[in-house]
């Protein structure tokens, strides 16, 4: 398997971490339980995509996967906000 | 060469087909969230989930005689298609304590009422209905299927108006007032009508629902409804409010938890003109 090769593979892991963390959050939006023990998901994602932005060949995912996983904890954050100003709602 | 350019061309493929594959599923997945995103947003801007919350809570308390809801128990739940629901028990007062009687669940579609439920945990004398209505039919006069050891909770017509500190005559005679209702002016309307126009109106005088002060609360409720006056349901809050206001406080009726043989006396001395039975204790 040569280098590049690898790094693409990483890049893909990447975004599947990201997708995965997007996949959790509709998750909890669904069956609105909180799950406490997926922390590591989007911090493998982030490290992933990070190692992939090292690479040309796996930049475009370490990008991709970098703005997927933002996005979503952006999102989190800003649902989490909003439920706690209303009553009764987290 | 040749088969480098093929070799080539296959990676470009699979290339394709996974970047197709993590679009679609990055719009799939995203679809929830955002929605549910903006959904919470428009309720959590200008505190709307919790208006709608807090008048149904106070219209409650204004317009029940014998059941309050316990604004500190909320449940609420937002879906992704701006859809609010909120569901909260419903308490009433016995012997002192305050006991979960059943539960009410509404549910909101951009903040128009799409839909309401009322679960009583027990069978009562009528439906529980929401705000309630008095009319003329619904009061007796005697006492003939109250046993005198029987307790019961009626909304009881005094023979006069009183102020509040006057109520201690009910509570000498072992009648405890659980709810106040306040003449607003147009109880005369009602209590004549045989129609249903408005509900009555008042505050109850134990386990408060919004502050220490029952007075202050009933009037700090009365004033939400005003500000949004169909929402969820038309009181006549202004009008009301102002002849509160311009009048002051008086009692005309109440909430009464008592025996069968204090009722009748209540009758016989005619402290009270008539009554309707809210709960019977067997």
């Amino acid at each position: 398997m040569t280098k590049s090769t690898v790094f693409f593979n990483i890049g893909l892991i990447a975004v599947g971490f990201s997708l995965l963390t997007l996949f959790l959050l509709n998750l909890m939006l669904f069956t609105h339980i909180t799950f406490n023990g997926i922390w590591y998901v989007p911090v493998l994602s982030v490290l992933f995509a990070i190692l992939a932005l090292t690479q040309k060949t796996s930049r475009k995912y370490g990008l991709y996967a970098l703005f997927l996983t933002i996005g979503t904890l952006l999102l989190f954050i800003c649902i989490v906000c909003g439920l706690l100003s209303i009553n009764g709602a987290y | 060469m040749l088969m480098d350019t093929q070799k080539m061309i296959l990676q470009a493929k699979q290339r394709a087909k996974w970047n197709t594959i993590i679009i679609l599923l990055t719009i799939i997945l995203s679809v929830t969230p955002i929605f549910y995103t903006l959904s919470v947003t428009y309720y959590a801007t200008n505190d709307r989930a919790n208006e709608a919350i807090a008048r149904t809570t106070a219209l409650y308390a204004l317009t029940d005689p014998a059941i309050k809801m316990d604004s500190t128990f909320v449940k609420t739940k937002i879906s992704p298609l701006f859809n609010l629901t909120f569901e909260a028990a419903l308490q009433e007062q016995y012997a002192g304590e305050n006991y979960t009687v059943g539960s009410y669940e509404a549910t909101y579609g951009f903040m128009q009422k799409t839909s309401e439920q009322i679960d009583m945990r027990a069978p009562t004398p009528t439906d529980e209905k929401f705000p309630k209505y008095f009319t003329n039919t619904d009061f007796q006069h005697g006492t003939k299927t109250i046993q005198p050891d029987q307790q019961v909770t009626v909304f009881a017509l005094f023979d006069k108006n009183y102020t509040v500190n006057e109520l201690d005559i009910f509570l000498r005679r072992n009648a405890l007032v659980m709810w106040n209702a306040v003449n607003t002016g147009v109880e005369k309307q009602i209590l004549t009508s045989t129609k249903e126009t408005y509900p009555l109106i008042g505050y109850p005088t134990t386990g408060v629902v919004m502050e220490r002060n029952t007075e202050s609360a009933f009037l700090k409720q009365l004033e939400l409804l005003t500000e949004l006056p169909t929402q969820p349901y038309d009181i006549g809050a202004k009008k009301r409010l102002a002849y509160v206001k311009k009048y002051g406080i008086s009692i005309y009726g109440a909430t009464l938890s008592l025996s069968g043989e204090t009722l009748n006396q209540l009758l016989d001395d005619h402290l009270i003109r008539n009554f309707v039975i809210l709960r019977e204790e067997l």
